[in-house]
């Protein structure tokens, strides 16, 4: 299992275990059908978290690398969809974020 | 069954929870004495054995701490299996007919699930089980000046090791006032002394006094109040909430509800979804606790035979092993501190079993009949229960995992002292050891799995 398909399946336990072991928290990774979504997806694991409404796999990984900035935070703020990841989200929003969600599309299918 | 549980007992890590503070203390003591009399003095246990147990595991697995502390966990459950099996003392097909149903009640309540889902880092609940089981072994066996020593044995440690330790001298006492000997007369004074020694050591000498209600959060009714509340609610008084713990404790073996003091189908009916595992659980032991009425009518009303004298001590004994436990459940109520009650409902249920296999023999052919289809059907509901307890410790699994994923970084940094240097080596250790464990994410089971089996 790769990174994206552990934070998609909530395995906190392995989202650690991969960071911790240097695997890129960037980068896509192919996700299974199944595990997520009906089809396979390109997602990075933080797509993957959000995607999976997961608050403690997307708080870890918000806390892995650099401060988000405007552009990159409104990206995740618009593809979130669930009731407890926005909440992370908003802990971490930049000062001067107004969120425009209109030209933003999210890595996966809409009809998923 | 030892092995199918032993499997997923090893896919489980050294825990997080109740277990790392204990780990960090006996890595600075020098020695299993030391840890044992800095237990003697604590406030509201007496516990010095406990302590005294880690150490010495400890000291064994020379760095190889899941394997140590979980393998005693599987060789404490693979001794309780089989005491539990050789107390039966199956003789006969029948007997080993009823002995199977009688392995799936003790594997099955949920009180035994306590008793395996928890690792501490021992699982002193467990132990104590052992201990009592072993107990009734000495007591059915043929005697003797060893099996009595063996018992003044047992007892001590029992009661060094936790407070439910002290079941251990109501079960011996208790066999030997149904007429089992295999503890003599004299056995059974020793171990009575020991008893008196023992209270008077703790409440006399050592005033160790005992739990209060900041302990520990508790199940009031339909929900679970912590220390606070309970301060507040009982601090002045804490009669009616003891009272209310035994009672609640009382019933929940042989009903499966109240469970941990909280009364779950009342509460899940008004929030609207009961779970289906809760209705296989009251299902089931409500029909075998009403099954075993039927037997403790049957085996009391007839006339004498040896079998029955045995099982009359066997229900006795039950009976009497679930009052004494309630009791000692007095301060909170826990699955894990009722596992000794459990465990003996279980020899209840051998009992009723054997009943109702004979009355088919016994009786006309349709009572006969009758009995015995609601003994599958209800025999049936056992076995997915004690299937559910594999499911049950794969989440366990995953649930320690993610603990140690979850741990604060602060324990895992070296800097400090050299004490705390080398504390946090050891749960860097520890953490490396749960992350690398290969554990089945719960996630990926079907759905129906938690809703009949979970917690």
């Amino acid at each position: 299992m790769n990174l994206a398909e552990a934070a998609a399946t909530r395995d906190e336990g392995e989202v650690a275990r991969l960071v911790e072991g240097g695997e890129d928290f960037n980068k896509r990774y192919p996700v299974r059908p199944g595990l997520l979504f009906h089809r396979p997806a390109e997602l990075t694991p933080l797509e993957a978290a959000i995607a999976a409404d997961d608050p403690m796999v997307v708080q870890r990984l918000m806390q892995e690398g650099t401060p988000f900035d405007v552009e990159r935070w409104t990206y995740l703020h618009c593809i979130a969809g669930g009731d407890e990841a926005p909440q992370v989200l908003e802990r971490y929003r930049p000062p001067d974020a107004e969120p425009d969600c209109d030209s933003v599309r999210a890595p996966w299918p809409a009809d998923d | 069954m030892s092995l199918s549980f032993g499997y997923d007992l090893m896919r489980i890590s050294v825990q997080v929870s109740d277990t790392l503070v204990d780990l960090i203390y006996v890595q600075q003591s020098p020695s299993a004495w030391e840890s044992f009399m800095s237990e003697v003095t604590t406030s509201a246990y007496l516990r010095p054995l406990r302590l005294a147990q880690v150490k010495m595991l400890f000291d064994l697995a020379q760095g190889h701490y899941w394997l140590v502390y979980r393998g005693s966990h599987v060789l404490l459950l693979a001794a309780a299996l089989f005491l539990f099996v050789r107390a039966l003392d199956i003789r006969t097909w029948r007997d080993g007919a009823a002995g199977a149903f009688a392995l799936t009640v003790f594997t099955g309540i949920h009180t035994f699930r306590g008793v395996v889902r928890e690792g501490f880092p021992v699982n002193h609940f467990l132990v104590i089980v052992v201990y009592s089981l072993l107990a009734l072994n000495l007591a059915r066996s043929k005697g003797g000046r060893w099996v009595d020593l063996t018992a003044v044995v047992v007892f001590v440690a029992a009661s060094l090791t936790l407070e439910s330790g002290l079941l251990v001298w109501v079960v011996m006492a208790t066999a030997w006032a149904c007429g089992m000997r295999g503890i003599s007369s004299r056995g059974v004074i020793a171990v009575t002394g020991c008893l008196a020694a023992y209270c008077c050591m703790r409440f006399l000498f050592l005033s160790t006094g005992m739990p209060g209600l900041e302990e520990r959060t508790s199940g009031l009714w339909l929900r679970v109040l912590e220390p606070d509340e309970l301060i507040a609610r009982f601090g002045a008084n804490p009669t009616w909430f003891y009272a209310y713990n035994v009672a609640t404790s009382f019933l929940s073996v042989p009903f499966a509800d109240p469970n941990d003091g909280v009364f779950q189908l009342v509460g899940s009916r008004l929030e609207g979804y009961v779970p289906p595992r809760l209705y296989v659980a009251i299902v089931s032991s409500t029909a075998t606790t009403a099954l075993i009425g039927w037997a403790v009518i049957r085996r009391f009303r007839r006339p004498t035979s040896a079998l029955h004298d045995a099982d009359r001590q066997l229900l006795v004994l039950a009976g009497v092993v679930l009052i004494a436990n309630s009791v000692v459940s007095f301060a909170y109520t826990r699955h894990e501190i009722l596992s000794v009650a459990g465990a003996f409902y279980a020899f209840a249920a051998f009992v009723t079993a054997r009943c109702a296999i004979e009355s088919w023999h016994a009786s006309t052919r349709l009572t006969g009949a009758a009995v015995l289809m609601v003994l599958a059907i209800v025999a049936t509901t056992w076995t997915f229960r004690t299937a559910g307890v594999h499911h049950m410790l794969r989440v366990q699994a995953f649930k320690v995992r993610v603990d140690w994923a979850r741990l604060s970084p602060d324990l895992t940094r070296d800097t400090g002292s050299r004490e705390e240097r080398v504390a946090a080596a050891l749960v860097r250790h520890l953490r490396r050891d749960a992350l690398e464990a290969p554990v089945t994410n719960p996630y990926l089971l079907p759905r129906w799995a938690d809703r009949w089996w979970g917690e």
